[in-house]
């Protein structure tokens, strides 16, 4: 009896013509813009979390504490430094540990100059081979950087790809200023997608010490580990020695160490809860259009008076009443949120596309199959909720009032 | 047009069907509610904005080396005394001063929190100035003062930022150093600017020798050719850097300009939620549209006997218009009304976190113009079906069952 | 052909409604019994209480006072769905309005009772299809009520009265508005079905139409019921 009560609905929803379109175009307009925006605010994430590229090793990161501004080493009071570095060494499980350095740079070429992040190459045989590895990164063009090499750089691939503001792109062998330092390019590196790897300088640690002024503090320090199994044990254990050498008790701790989970988790949250927000203003839409639907049938309830009359004659329950009623609401709910999802997706997609262009990002937006199923499942859902009420006063309705012309 | 028995006919009809009416006015009041609420907060913020570049930022220029998100987390570019003194003799400028800023810890029992310190001249402080605020409480600085520090508003409340709060005279731990609390500023609005630390700018280069660069240079200038004198300060500084135009490591920036870039920010969110909420209002009122129909039909006959009677096309087009419009209207009257008493609440509850600079803003056009888009959106609504029974055939609609 | 089988009993029945202020006695005490294979006629002037009659022999309302048994059960001790089960098997409906539903075309109004008693649908369909012909219409199956003439839309409905193949035809002055030769074809019908065993109960005004057909004619008046006529029919 259900298939024919949907055969039923689909019948009496089409010869209501205008009237059902107009019910139908409220929950429409509402599903469309919940799943754009659900689509947008998840290709965004995906875009975001690209910018930060999780390198496929696990490593340990370490920053000192500080205000959350900028990137690593900026904001802190009390830098990492190169005695905190030795006591890391010793730590159980630590294969290498690696310091890093973030600087501001001044890059000169062809007249023109962009203000842009460098960080500093190793010049240890081994960490300098790890370089690549822990960022996930290789070069496009030219070679690597050697831990021989003293005034060779590396170039992000805005710079080959002329997307940096020099006027012209920057190739293998040229010769650009670096905080007036003069440079030779000798790699460029592959496209990350990432909008810090993508416009980064990479210099000698001896050079970038010279040019950016530093020599001891440390803004981040990448611990990579024997055993990747350990990697929470490791993580306690490196946590209470740097408590010790840099004298703060549990809980004052001015250092922060975090498996790279940890801090794609900050940005997700952020994200999703930006996401939630907007969504929720979106599924206003979505409730002004199921009080249509309330609307709609309260009125084909009344109109159909009469015919409920006749089905209670020839035998109709009130169950089957209500259902046939219940089913015509969820229609209708369904009907929109399939429109709702076509226009919705579409609009999701090409908006991803966009942001992730604009980004500088390869990012496939994903067909959320999920999403889909359960956006259909809930119009549905959300069309038989508003239709309750009118279904039960059909089905209450008596059909002696009604036969009697 | 309509006449007062139209109106008597029209709202009697409305009441008649009360669900109908109740469900259309739902829908239009949801859409409004929105509206006014997001656009109440939207004026706060901007007023917020303007305040801050209006008032005694006006006359403000703002100078910061480039590189750093925020002043003093880079220190690869420099501003030093020497180009204070460069700033100093630009013609416009008439006077100017440089601000060190540095990130520390704060200390309090186990806590610790990581906030900014400033410094400025007590005797001429600029940068407390350009926010339009002074010391509330307590006294300001004075240029003996090297173990004193002012704070910002929130200090002085607990568990805003530490669970315990300050009061004058106490003892406050910074970067392992004891200071004592010489005052609170007044609030400036957000909790980032309120959890400030100020010191003498003695003292701050006493303690941090190795900062040598300024965070940012603030000078007051002449207001009425401001933008002429932040040209003239790129080009004196250029100079003294040795520095082609282009290619400068520096900004200047009067306050007015920067405050635009975050309204131009804030315009395309608030517009874009603002564009969600009026698709909830093309929503509701294509649930008016329907219920309009309905109307229509139900009184098929109705209409008929009224044609009958005499009464003109326009007429019947009038009293269907005016029932929709009267339908948006109250939605508006509800809605504003919801959607004040909420904002109110939430105003409330905000300032007592210490977000009062978020806090809604009302005028009267809010009312006004939120009233009659609910009226017109109602209206609107209704002028098809409104349409379509003016033109109702009288005989057909006589023998209608 | 059982005779003195008791399908459907009024006893002591009133029905009272309330119309503004006023309390409307429709039926005031009545007593029906329609026994297997009767044709029994209720006739009466306007105002009589025969509509409501009949709604209260057709179980499809409640009496106010007194009960009611179909198929010797007291209906008021069903349940609702129950007793919508009991009617939909038990007893076809023939309206003056015909009452059929615009939305659906003949074929599927005459398989509409037998959806709710849960039949599959290829059973439904088939059993349309033979009920279509023993009303002659089976050219015009796929057609809407809107494009039936009166009489073809009374046939449809009789068609679908017999869906359930009831013991019970209830018909609430099937000729009412159809033309006097149109009328006729649909009351030989009636009889023909009386003549094949059912039971067939028939309001009316008309009292040759009453007297013509009918065993029995209870007489209604102001709500009672004035007399009763019994009429030997071959």
């Amino acid at each position: 009896m259900f298939t024919d009560y949907f055969k039923f609905s689909f019948k009496n929803l089409r010869h209501r013509g205008l009237r059902t379109w107009l019910t139908l175009l409220g929950i429409f307009i509402g599903v469309t813009v919940v799943i754009a925006l659900i689509g947008l605010g998840n290709g965004l994430k995906l875009t975001v979390e690209a910018q930060f590229g999780v390198s496929s090793l696990e490593v340990i990161t370490i920053q000192a504490g500080g205000v959350q501004f900028g990137p690593p080493g900026s904001g802190v009071s009390n830098p990492l430094t190169e005695d905190d570095l030795g006591e890391i060494l010793g730590v159980n499980n630590v294969e290498y540990a690696i310091r890093r350095n973030i600087e501001t740079v001044k890059l000169e070429y062809n007249d023109h100059i962009s203000i842009t992040n460098s960080i500093d190459f190793p010049e240890d045989k081994d960490e300098s081979d790890l370089f690549f590895d822990t960022n996930d990164i290789d070069t496009l063009q030219g070679r690597r950087l050697k831990d021989s090499d003293t005034n060779a750089v590396m170039l992000g691939y805005n710079y080959y790809a002329n997307k940096v503001d020099l006027g012209e792109s920057i190739e293998v062998g040229d010769k650009i200023e670096v905080n007036n330092e003069s440079l030779k390019v000798v790699g460029i590196l592959e496209k990350q997608g990432s909008f810090i790897w993508d416009n980064i300088v990479v210099i000698p640690r001896e050079k970038s010490k010279e040019i950016s002024g530093f020599d001891e503090e440390i803004d981040l320090i990448v611990v990579v580990l024997k055993n990747t199994e350990l990697i929470e044990k490791t993580k306690e254990d490196l946590e209470s020695t740097l408590r010790h050498t840099r004298n703060v008790d549990r809980g004052e701790e001015d250092f922060d160490v975090s498996t790279p989970e940890a801090a794609l988790e900050t940005v997700n949250q952020v994200l999703t809860g930006v996401q939630i927000f907007i969504v929720i203003i979106a599924l206003i839409s979505v409730v002004v259009g199921a009080i249509g639907i309330i609307n709609t049938m309260t009125t084909s309830v009344m109109e159909r008076r009469k015919d409920i009359g006749i089905m209670k004659a020839v035998g109709a329950k009130n169950s089957d009443i209500f259902l046939q009623f219940l089913i015509e609401a969820g229609m209708l709910g369904l009907a929109g949120g399939i429109a709702g999802i076509l226009l919705g997706s579409a609009l999701s997609y090409f908006g991803t596309v966009g942001i992730a262009s604009f980004l500088g990002t390869d990012v496939m937006p994903d067909v959320n199959i999920i999403l889909i199923f359960v956006t259909l499942v809930a119009s549905f859902l959300i069309g038989a909720m508003s239709g309750i009420i009118p279904a039960i006063k059909a089905a209450k309705q008596n059909p002696v009032e009604v036969i009697r012309g | 047009m309509i006449g007062k028995e139209g109106i008597k006919y029209s709202l009697r009809n409305l009441k008649k069907s009360k669900d109908r009416s109740f469900f259309t006015i739902l829908s239009i009041l949801i859409g409004i509610t929105t509206i006014f609420i997001f656009i109440s907060f939207g004026l706060g913020l901007f007023s917020y904005i303007d305040e801050l570049s209006g008032g005694a930022s006006a006359d403000k220029v703002l100078i910061m080396a480039k590189g750093s998100s925020a002043p003093g987390l880079d220190t690869t570019f420099e501003l030093n005394s020497d180009d204070l003194r460069v700033v100093n003799g630009v013609t416009g400028v008439y006077e100017a001063e440089g601000s060190y800023f540095k990130v520390i810890k704060v200390e309090q029992g186990g806590e610790v929190r990581y906030t900014f310190i400033a410094s400025y001249t007590p005797e001429n402080p600029l940068i407390l100035e350009s926010f339009d605020i002074g010391v509330e409480k307590g006294k300001n600085l004075q240029p003996s003062d090297s173990s004193k520090v002012v704070l910002g508003y929130n200090y002085q409340d607990k568990d805003k930022i530490f669970s315990k709060a300050y009061e004058i005279n106490d003892r406050i731990t910074i970067d392992d150093r004891d200071f004592r609390v010489s005052g609170f500023l007044e609030s400036i609005g957000n909790p980032q600017d309120d959890s400030q630390v100020y010191i003498n700018e003695n003292a701050f280069e006493e303690i941090y020798p190795d900062t040598t660069s300024y965070g940012m240079i603030i000078a007051r200038v002449d207001k009425e050719n401001i933008e002429l004198v932040v040209e003239r300060i790129e080009k004196a500084l250029r100079k003294s850097r040795d520095q082609e135009e282009g290619k400068e490591d520096f900004y200047a920036q009067s306050y007015a300009d920067m405050l635009e870039a975050y309204s131009g920010a804030l315009n395309m969110i608030v517009g874009f939620i603002v564009l969600i909420a009026i698709i909830s209002v093309i929503v509701a009122a294509v649930n008016t549209t329907n219920t309009m129909f309905t109307a229509v039909l139900e009184r098929y006959k109705e209409i008929g006997i009224l044609k009958a009677i005499g009464a003109k096309n326009s007429e019947i087009l009038d009293i269907f218009l005016f029932e929709s419009a009267f339908l948006g209207f109250v939605a508006g009257i509800i809605g504003i009304a919801i959607g004040y008493l909420f904002t109110q609440l939430a105003k409330s509850i905000l300032i007592s976190l210490g977000w009062s600079f978020l806090s809604p803003l009302y005028n009267v056009w809010l009312f006004v113009g939120c009233l009659l888009f609910a009226t017109v959106t109602g209206a609107i609504a209704g002028v098809v079906p409104a349409y379509r029974a003016s033109k109702i055939n009288t005989v057909d609609a006589l023998r209608y069952e | 052909m059982g005779r003195g089988v008791e399908v459907i009993r009024l006893k002591n029945v009133a029905k009272h409604y309330r119309l503004g202020d006023n309390l409307v006695r429709a039926l005031d005490g009545v007593d029906f019994v329609i026994n297997e294979g009767d044709f029994v006629s209720i006739m009466g002037p306007s105002g009589s209480g025969k509509s409501t009659a009949m709604n209260l022999v057709g179980s499809l309302d409640t009496p106010t006072k007194g009960k009611i048994y179909l198929d010797k059960k007291d209906i008021s001790k069903l349940s609702e769905s129950a007793l919508a089960q009991l009617r939909g098997k038990k007893i076809g409906f023939i309206f003056q309005q015909f009452n059929l539903i615009n939305n659906l075309t003949a074929k599927e109004n005459i398989a509409l009772p037998m959806m709710f008693q849960g039949e599959g649908e290829s059973e439904r369909l088939k059993k349309a299809d033979e009920l279509l012909s023993m009303v002659d219409l089976v050219d015009r199956g796929d057609h809407y009520p809107n494009q039936l003439s009166g009489g073809q839309q009374q046939r449809v409905a009789i068609a679908r009265a017999l869906a359930n193949d009831p013991e019970v035809i209830l018909a609430d002055e099937p000729t009412g508005n159809l033309d006097t030769k149109t009328g006729a074809i649909v009351m030989k019908f009636l009889g023909k079905l009386h003549k094949e065993g059912k039971t067939v109960v028939m309001v009316t005004h008309d009292p040759k139409l009453a007297q013509g057909y009918s065993d029995i004619v209870y007489w209604l008046l102001d709500g009672k019921v004035e007399k009763i006529t019994k009429r030997r029919r071959g």
